[in-house]
């Protein structure tokens, strides 16, 4: 069933003039404003059901407005200045020259100095991501599991951390990592270390703080992915003879894949544009896109690089979304079956 | 036939990066007062923030709107250079500001955009008061404060103070080095190196760098946080580089703990400048209010609270001020040269350099 | 004979009727005293459950919601642990056993199909946990699957298949195992009303074709009385009586068992002798009538049954004797008229079903003779399980 298709229920209210409407495979009348009068030519086929929603596409389309508009200003603007930035060049001292070239492009893509930060930007994001699934996955099977009567209680005590700002926790996790920080201080006052442990001012602390810091997202995004987990049936299959373990390797986690495959996403695109824990706990050691864009845009005033730097950190999300888009595909098909799949 | 989900999909994927974009973009700075009721002027001054912002205002601004009823001037605290420079770039022909504080590493760069005025000696007669490392050769605007790169260490658990830039090799140290030097501070430890090597800065920087590199392994971060001065005060690290007029400003803050040391074989000064923003709309004011801030009242007032080495021939700081900046005798003696408008064009390079061979290496 | 053995205080909580005995060599499956009791909740869900079902049969156990029977039926899955009682299987003792041991074919009601599994390999499921050869499973899986006459869709996704369909696929996986015990939690209570028709005949073919010792819970009348051997009446946690369909409907023991199944006049009168096989109660404007049933003492309080399809209706004549009455309203409902119908002057209102076609129908205020056949009073016990405890 597509969103598109005539429905009866509408055909049958009285037919309004054929005007503006369109296809029924067009976004609605919302897309050709304006054209009143004649019917369009492709639309000789199903015209009533074409016709009905010209008004609600019209109230559809003023309440979209605003929004729109505000997506015109603060994202399609700034990212077409940012795209005709990567394309000027870079002069010394931080003078741009204005030109349409691929220079810029050209110097970053040819220096292996970027490539390190791209492939630091995704290993960082690969790191914190597992890292956050492992630890958030149970936390979220338990609470979409339990019936108990403080499960809204509990979700929320999950999810409470993003009241307190990632910069704090940030720097809580220093105090706790760090040199002096209480995992050393502990491990020494039991005497067993000698050195401390790095566990801040590298990539390792970055990858401990964003689990920490990004678990909620993840937690809230897996329990809203396990509408299929129902307990009737790990019973069943139970029933039919499959011990606890089999029970999850076999039911509850392909069921909660969905869940999990959303929860990455999240995670991975918030690591891959995270900019304040590796800033803060990277002791300048982890460079990733985020803090080099700032870095070129702010100490090296090379705007065209940052600009570059900034369309491939989209080019990224992009890959990442689609890969996304076609591992949930795949799974959907495996509930929807091959031939009904949602396209 | 597209279905509603993709459709869904990507307007989620749409809206939640425009959020990202929205939370990146900075926020926009009211434009430049114009003059109030009552024939008040308004100079829009963008400085630094924090510490800076507080003495500045107490001891330059303050005065300055006391002997001049008829100006005002607001105060637009900034984070670092690069942000004045995005500011007047997106501004050109309508200003956010009329006066500006700049780093000499970056002015150069605004100067040559022409986002800054030159100045007229005879509208600020004070640059004729200006030692000469404060003047402009471009005429463009004069320093306003010196400071320098210094040594800064924790004297609870460093018990034998530092006293030469190679006391940073030092292996007791070993671990415990806080160095942000991927941006000006860099810079400066650079060529601050290569005067004690031998080396000329200008011809090849090979052997500060390759210096640099040999202490990579003792340094426990290249990026303290939220800041060098309090990493050391907080005992995180036991020994760092920074500037100077900050860590003066934490010696007292922190009762001694943070102990900033002007090595003995001299150190490279730090220069901001005081600029004349081009198409003010209020040049004269804002001249006035430039040649008071260079003026021989301001900044001894400044200097004495803040720590900088003055610009201005005529003043004489306090003994504690000057035994704690490069206005002393010894360190007037040793001061290691710098051309920061020689250094614009070779910033970015030496940044990436220190960046990948030092700290990536 | 007043001095038939009345039935004690502590009588109510073993089953009536002629359940054998949980010992019986023929049983299979075996349930000995079960409790279950939760914390935290007054009462328990299930109060001591004693149940037999010989192999090969179907056992239905009927009741309203919350009685208890779907608790029971999870204490025999092992989905339920037992507070107290044993359940045994073919002589073994399974209580403690996890649910994956107990070799039970369980459907429940929402079916619990696995959604991320085509039809072939939710059946297949079962037979994977026994290590099945790979040529056995495919083909037993392929058998299951025509035996519930599915063999067409086995490539299918569960989101593909309409309820009935799901509801056969979700047996075929109970049965492929071929398991000691098939237990069905409310089978047709998701489907439409024709197709749970439908289901009704195919559950009981193919529990007919595999034999297979199965316990269902229902609280559907029609649905137990129709398709199970055996129906055991479950009231407040307890059975209330077991026994064959017939004996539930025609022959209740309870007033509870006799409102819950089929529809019931429920007399109380007053035992005033026995004449043969029956009891002969005064009943309040019927007169003195006999009723057979469990005897009941001279002067004791007895509740007479009627069911409404067993009282006659015909125009009233003159004579003497015939107990009379008003007809207060008559619904019509195709196959049936309802009448309700008042006994003299200010006797009882008494619910009474008469076939369409046989005789002309009577309208409201219509004075009518009302009559019964000899075996339509039965005598039900008032006592309820639930207020055992404060006698």
């Amino acid at each position: 069933m597509t969103a598109d298709s005539p429905d009866p229920a509408h055909a049958r209210t009285p037919p309004d003039p054929p005007a503006s409407a369109g296809t029924p495979e067009s976004p609605g009348p919302a897309a050709t404003p304006g054209s009143g009068g004649a019917p369009h030519p492709s639309a000789a086929g199903p015209a009533p059901a074409a016709t009905r929603r010209r008004s609600p596409g019209r109230v559809a389309f003023a309440l979209l407005l605003p929004g729109l508009l505000a997506l015109l200003l603060t994202y399609a603007l700034p990212l077409v200045w940012v795209l005709r930035m990567s394309l000027n060049e870079a002069e010394d001292g931080g003078v741009i020259r204005q030109t349409l070239s691929v220079a810029t492009f050209t110097h970053v893509l040819g220096s292996s100095h970027y490539w390190n930060v791209i492939g630091q930007t995704l290993e960082l994001g690969v790191l914190v991501t597992l890292c956050t699934l492992v630890v958030s996955y149970p936390v979220a099977l338990f609470l979409a599991r339990t019936t108990s009567r403080w499960r809204s209680l509990l979700v929320a005590l999950a999810v409470a951390p993003l009241l307190i700002s990632s910069v704090a926790r940030t720097f809580g996790w220093m105090a706790i990592l760090g040199t002096q920080g209480v995992v050393n201080k502990t491990l020494d006052g039991l005497g067993l270390t000698d050195t401390p442990l790095h566990l801040a001012n590298n990539l390792t602390g970055v990858v401990i703080a964003s689990t920490e810091i990004y678990m909620p997202f993840a937690i809230l995004a897996m329990i809203s992915g396990f509408g299929r987990l129902d307990p009737a049936l790990e019973h069943a299959a139970a029933a039919l003879g499959a011990p606890r373990r089999t029970v999850f390797r076999r039911i509850v986690l392909p069921l909660t894949l969905p869940g999990v495959l959303t929860a990455a996403l999240l995670v991975f695109v918030l690591s891959l544009s995270g900019y304040v824990t590796p800033r803060l706990i990277g002791g300048g050691r982890v460079f990733v896109l985020a803090t080099e864009i700032y870095d070129e845009a702010i100490t090296a005033l090379n705007w065209p690089v940052a600009a570059v730097l900034s369309v491939l950190l989209l080019a990224v999300f992009g890959v990442v979304i689609s890969l996304y888009l076609w591992a949930q595909k795949a799974l959907e098909a495996r509930f929807t079956g091959p031939g009904e799949a949602r396209s | 036939m597209p279905s509603l989900r993709p459709a869904l999909t990507s307007a989620a994927v749409l809206s939640a990066t425009a959020l990202l974009a929205t939370a990146c973009s900075s926020t926009a700075t009211s434009p430049s007062g114009s003059s109030g009721g009552g024939g008040k002027q308004t100079v829009t001054f963008m400085g630094f923030y924090g510490t800076f912002q507080d003495t500045f205002t107490k001891t330059v601004i303050e005065p300055f709107e006391k002997a001049n009823p008829d100006i005002e001037v607001t105060y637009v605290p900034i984070q670092n250079s690069s942000e004045v420079l995005a500011k007047l770039r997106a501004s050109k022909s309508r200003p956010v500001a009329d006066v500006a504080l700049m780093d000499s590493s970056v002015a150069p760069t605004a100067n040559k955009e022409k986002l800054f005025a030159q100045l007229d000696a005879e509208k600020v007669p004070n640059l004729d008061r200006l030692v000469d490392t404060a003047r402009s050769k471009t005429g463009h605007g004069p320093a306003l404060t010196f400071d320098s790169l210094s040594i800064l260490y924790n004297s609870e658990k460093v018990k034998k103070a530092p006293t030469s830039w190679n006391d940073l090799w030092d292996a007791r140290y070993k671990g415990k080095l806080a160095m942000p030097i991927a941006d000006t501070r860099g810079v400066a430890l650079i060529v601050a190196l290569e005067k004690i090597l031998g080396a000329d800065y200008k011809q090849d920087i090979d052997p500060a760098i390759d210096k640099l590199k040999q202490l990579s392994p003792a340094v426990q971060t290249w990026q303290p946080s939220p800041d060098v001065y309090t990493a050391i005060q907080s005992g995180d690290a036991d020994i760092a580089v920074g500037w100077n007029a900050r860590g003066q400003y934490y010696k007292n803050t922190s009762d001694g703990v943070v102990q900033p040391v002007l090595p003995k074989e001299g150190t490279v000064t730090q220069v901001n400048t005081i600029n004349l923003v081009n198409n003010s709309r209020h040049t004269a004011a804002a001249e006035k209010f430039i040649d008071y801030a260079i003026g021989a009242k301001a900044q001894k007032a400044f200097d004495d609270e803040a720590y900088y080495a003055p610009v201005n021939k005529d003043v004489t700081l306090s003994a504690d001020a000057k035994e704690r900046t490069t206005a002393s005798a010894e360190q007037q003696k040793n001061q290691i040269p710098v051309d920061w408008n020689w250094l614009t064009t070779r910033y970015t390079a030496w940044v990436d350099r220190i960046k990948q061979e030092v700290i990536g290496g | 004979m007043a001095d038939a053995p009345a039935r004690t205080p502590s009588a109510p909580a073993a089953p009536a009727g002629d359940t054998p005995s949980p010992e019986g060599s023929a049983a299979h499956l075996v349930l000995d005293g079960l409790v279950k009791t939760y914390p935290g909740k007054d009462g328990a869900a299930v109060r001591g459950v004693d149940l037999a079902v010989e192999r090969g049969r179907m056992l239905a156990v009927l009741g309203p919601s919350g009685c208890g029977k779907s608790t029971t039926l999870r204490m025999i899955a092992g989905l339920v642990e037992p507070t107290a009682g044993r359940v045994r299987v073919g002589g073994r003792d399974i209580t403690d056993a996890p649910v994956h041991r107990r070799d039970m074919g369980v459907v429940f009601q929402s079916y619990a199909l696995f959604p991320h599994l085509d039809v072939a390999r939710n059946v297949a499921f079962g037979l994977e946990m026994r290590k099945t050869p790979k040529a056995d499973l495919k083909r037993k899986v392929a058998e299951a699957l025509e035996l519930v006459r599915l063999g067409h869709l086995a490539g299918r996704r569960i989101a593909q298949l309409s309820g009935g369909q799901q509801q056969r696929v979700a047996l075929a996986r109970a049965l492929v195992v071929e398991p000691a015990v098939l237990l069905l939690d409310e089978p047709l209570s998701n489907l439409d009303a024709q197709l749970r028709a439908a289901m009704r005949d195919e559950i009981c073919r193919i529990q007919r074709e595999t034999g297979v010792t199965t316990v269902f819970v229902t609280h559907d009348q029609q649905e137990a009385l129709s398709m199970a051997d055996r129906v055991a009446v479950m009231n407040h946690g307890r059975i209330e009586q077991t026994g064959s369909p017939e004996d539930i409907y025609e022959r209740p023991a309870r007033s509870f068992v006799a409102r819950f199944v089929g529809r019931a006049n429920l007399l109380p009168g007053t035992a005033e002798g026995q004449d043969g096989d029956h009891t002969l109660v005064a009943l309040d404007g019927l007169g003195r009538v006999p009723a057979a049933g469990e005897p009941v003492a001279r002067g004791g309080t007895a509740t007479v049954m009627l069911r409404p399809h067993r009282i006659a209706l015909s125009p009233a004549a003159g004579g003497t004797g015939a107990v009379r009455g008003t007809v207060l309203s008559a619904g019509y409902a195709g196959e049936t008229v309802a009448y309700r119908v008042r006994v003299g002057d200010d006797g009882p209102l008494l619910d009474v079903e008469r076939p369409t076609g046989t005789q002309e129908p009577f309208g409201p205020g219509a004075e009518v003779e009302l009559t019964w056949d000899h075996a339509a009073p039965r005598l039900v016990s008032d006592e309820d399980g639930d207020s055992e405890g404060s006698r």
